[in-house]
């Protein structure tokens, strides 16, 4: 036993000198400024680009305030769905959608802001990209931005990698501060969009195959069960895709996502190549497969009629 | 399981602890359980593979220290032969299918037998050779035969070095599984600074230097003879530390436990000539093959021309022992090139030289030697005799094209690119001082020094590691 509490005290020593030392060094990270921002944010680029709409969508989302809808998913998801839209159709949306965002950033999302009481509906956008991640990304952003602390340790808990340790160090330190960087294609209701349309060549990652991040299935599952507890209906989509993607990838992202829709009796709504809207490769999509404005104009008024067809919203 | 996983951190303690707190004759069974799990935390079913291989070298064991004479030849000679031919299945029929249907389609002829469908499993070869150690050692009559089937069982399954080594001797571990080892503060925190040492190895170095490496020998058509160099320097780096850190922690891990495993590496780009590196780099591998293979092949004390090839033969088996592809076979025999290249210019090398005592005649040596392995990093890295080609093309201006060093930097990001030289550097730098302190050949300067050093290796893999999942380079093999 006194091996042990040996042991013990040279752990804990060599603990606490570390601790000091790491802190020491976050510290100026956080606090020294270059220019405008703190070192840290110059270091990284996952701080540098992201940020702004974040964290602002989570500074403007009320939990205590009631929407029809809420969108949630990744850079698909906050591109591809306008409130104001919605809004014009009489539906009232929040769109919480966060670049990168794989399932287990959802998860830790709905547990922690969404209630039957503030949702009516949820629109889970479904992106073979995002879901070919970990969740690493989104939760450098989310961990940076996102209001709710449990939330962040509920991803953190789910990741398990050590460097969620450097992102907790950081959100704690630059707390008080607004984000460093600010997202000019910021709409308003958690929606950004870009004007732009695709110019020059696009690489389709016509080569890519499909390969899911491991546990992003068991957390969409884990997603859907969550709403269906609280008793909030949940549909997830897939936004339309240029006509030049990968379609074998997404027939095997599909049959994926389907067969999670069929397990838990959800709802899918697949638009990536089946759609029937009057969309083009170039003048609907700012790159290889987000929505401009103009895309998002023609898609989403198709996607609110389907919604209220399914009876899914009041018409 | 991998050591740079989450799992690790909740299975060492918990199997350390349970081994001081089991009593002495139960803790035979509780080492055997953790090492199953170990190792079927990879490919469950690779087992089975193990457990052949256990009861053959069991069984052989025994039968051939029962038998007299040539009775007791082939039972050593089973022995061989399963362990090989299970080891030639796995590893090498894709190897040697895929050779054969080159020359055969060459030849215009139709081949279509097609390759097995399986994953290598994992430390196939550490552990084949380790099996084969005792089988060899009870024929030499140097190792009594090991009656209980679960301690021999936990002498080929022993989980800090089930995977990737040190390759043991039955005269060593064996030995140690039937002794009693009582906690020793000494020992546990001795065991704790090594593995420390070797995870700041893996991943603040190894993996830093892998995601570069890795990026420009995918593909090295695209990048010029300057990037392919920095990428083969930082390979030699990532090879280096990947492998010498999970010996580290292989070896950290087991002195906790009380048991003291081979020393596998010291400094081995310390070396002042390619000898001298090989009794550096691998040490349990180049002993193992020294004494099962280039003795009994006569070693030097056999005419010249013999001797030469003992040592080239010796080379090209250890180069397919590593992998199988021809660039590792092509590996194994520059080694071999190399050291025969180096008894033949001997006698004038002295003669010219013998006088010169100076520092840098010891450093240019050093020098000499670490780019002279350099080369051989190359044809141990690429995927191909194609990439080896032209990457040596690029290095002789013959074939340049691609892009630059400058577009690799803006790739991987300048800080993340200046952060892994910085410590490529630093780690060049204390290496040698490091390596004396964790053997215990040299004393630390103070208890102070050494908690300063530590809390010092846990900073730096916080800030500086690189994680993901990525394996040992040596599981492979």
């Amino acid at each position: 036993m006194s091996i042990l509490l040996r042991i013990l005290r040279q752990a804990a020593i060599v603990g606490a000198i570390a601790a000091v030392a790491y802190v020491a060094i976050f510290f100026v990270l956080c606090k020294v400024k270059v220019g405008d921002n703190a070192l840290v944010y110059r270091t990284s680029d996952v701080y540098n680009l992201k940020g702004g709409n974040t964290y602002r969508k989570f500074q403007e989302y009320d939990p205590g305030e009631r929407y029809d809808v809420i969108v949630i998913g990744s850079s698909h998801a906050y591109r591809g769905y306008a409130p104001a839209i919605f809004n014009d159709a009489g539906i009232s949306m929040y769109n919480l959608g966060t670049s990168a965002q794989t399932p287990i950033n959802t998860y830790a999302i709905l547990k922690e802001f969404i209630t039957k009481e503030n949702t009516g509906l949820i629109l889970l956008d479904c992106y073979e990209n995002a879901m070919a991640m970990e969740g690493l990304e989104s939760t450098a952003d989310l961990s940076q931005n996102i209001t709710s602390d449990a939330a962040v340790l509920r991803m953190f808990s789910a990741i398990r990698d050590p460097r969620i340790l450097n992102m907790f160090t950081i959100r704690k330190l630059v707390a008080d501060e607004p984000a460093a960087y600010v997202d000019s294609f910021y709409v308003d209701a958690g929606f950004s969009t870009k004007t732009d349309s695709v110019k020059g060549e696009i690489d389709y990652g016509l080569d890519l195959t499909l390969e899911l991040g491991e546990r992003q299935p068991e957390y969409l599952v884990k997603c859907i069960r969550y709403c269906q507890e609280q008793g909030i209906p949940i549909v997830l989509v897939t936004h339309p895709l240029p006509k030049a993607s990968n379609l074998p990838r997404h027939e095997a992202f599909h049959a994926v996502i389907d067969s999670v829709a069929k397990v838990t009796g959800t709802e899918y709504f697949d638009f990536a190549f089946d759609h029937g809207l009057p969309l083009d490769d170039r003048n609907h999509y700012y790159d290889h497969n987000h929505f401009n404005r103009a895309g998002v104009g023609i898609f989403n008024p198709k996607l609110i009629e389907d919604l209220r067809g399914k009876g899914y919203l009041k018409k | 399981m991998l050591f740079n996983s989450f799992a690790f951190l909740i299975f060492f303690p918990i199997v350390t602890i349970g081994y001081y707190l089991l009593p002495y004759k139960q803790r035979w069974w509780w080492l055997l359980a953790a090492s199953c799990w170990f190792y079927m935390a990879f490919v469950p079913v690779y087992i089975l593979i193990l457990g052949f291989t256990i009861a053959v070298d069991y069984v052989a064991g025994i039968l051939i220290d029962k038998s007299e004479g040539r009775k007791r030849k082939w039972w050593l000679v089973a022995s061989i032969v399963a362990n090989v031919g299970v080891l030639a299945f796995f590893k090498y029929f894709n190897f040697l299918n895929q050779s054969i249907a080159a020359v055969v389609r060459g030849a215009g002829l139709p081949y279509d037998v097609p390759d097995l469908g399986i994953l290598l499993p994992i430390g196939l070869s550490f552990h084949t050779f380790q099996s084969l150690s005792y089988t060899i050692e009870v024929y030499r009559k140097h190792q009594p035969p090991e009656r209980k089937l679960g301690v021999f069982a936990l002498y080929v399954m022993f989980y800090p070095q089930l995977v990737a080594g040190p390759i043991e001797r039955p005269g060593n571990l064996l030995k140690q599984l039937g002794m009693r080892f009582d906690p020793d503060y000494d020992k546990i925190a001795h065991g704790l600074r090594q593995m420390a040492w070797g995870f700041f190895k893996k991943l603040v170095i190894a993996d830093r230097c892998a995601a570069i490496v890795d990026m420009v020998y995918a593909n090295p058509s695209q990048h010029d003879g300057w990037t392919t160099l920095v990428a083969t320097y930082l390979f030699a780096l990532q090879i280096y530390c990947d492998f010498s850190g999970y010996t580290d922690i292989a070896i950290g891990a087991a002195r906790c436990m009380g048991f003291e495993l081979m020393v596998n590496f010291r400094t081995p780009f310390m070396s002042g000539s390619i000898s001298e590196f090989w009794s550096r780099w691998h040490i349990s591998l180049s002993s193992w093959f020294r004494d099962y293979l280039y003795i009994p092949l006569g070693g030097n004390k056999v005419p010249v021309p013999r001797w030469y090839f003992n040592l080239f033969i010796v080379f090209l088996i250890s180069g397919l022992w590593h992998g199988a592809n021809w660039t590792y076979v092509l590996w194994g025999a520059l080694h071999g090139v190399y050291l025969i290249a180096a008894i033949v210019f001997k006698p004038m090398w002295t003669k010219l030289f013998s006088d010169v005592k100076a520092r840098w005649y010891r450093w240019a040596n050093v020098i000499v030697t670490f780019h002279l392995v350099f080369i051989g990093w190359v044809l141990f890295r690429s995927e191909s005799i194609g990439h080896v080609k032209l990457i040596f093309s690029k290095w002789l201006g013959i074939n340049d094209a691609g892009r630059s060093l400058g577009h690799l930097i803006n790739e991987v990001k300048p800080g993340v690119f200046a952060i892994t030289i910085t410590m490529a550097v630093l780690f060049f730098v204390i290496d040698p001082w490091v390596d004396k302190w964790i053997k215990r050949e040299v004393k630390l300067p103070s208890k102070r020094f050494d908690y300063a050093f530590q809390a010092a290796l846990v900073v730096a893999c916080l800030l500086f590691g690189f994680y993901g999942k990525t394996m040992f380079i040596y599981f492979q093999f």
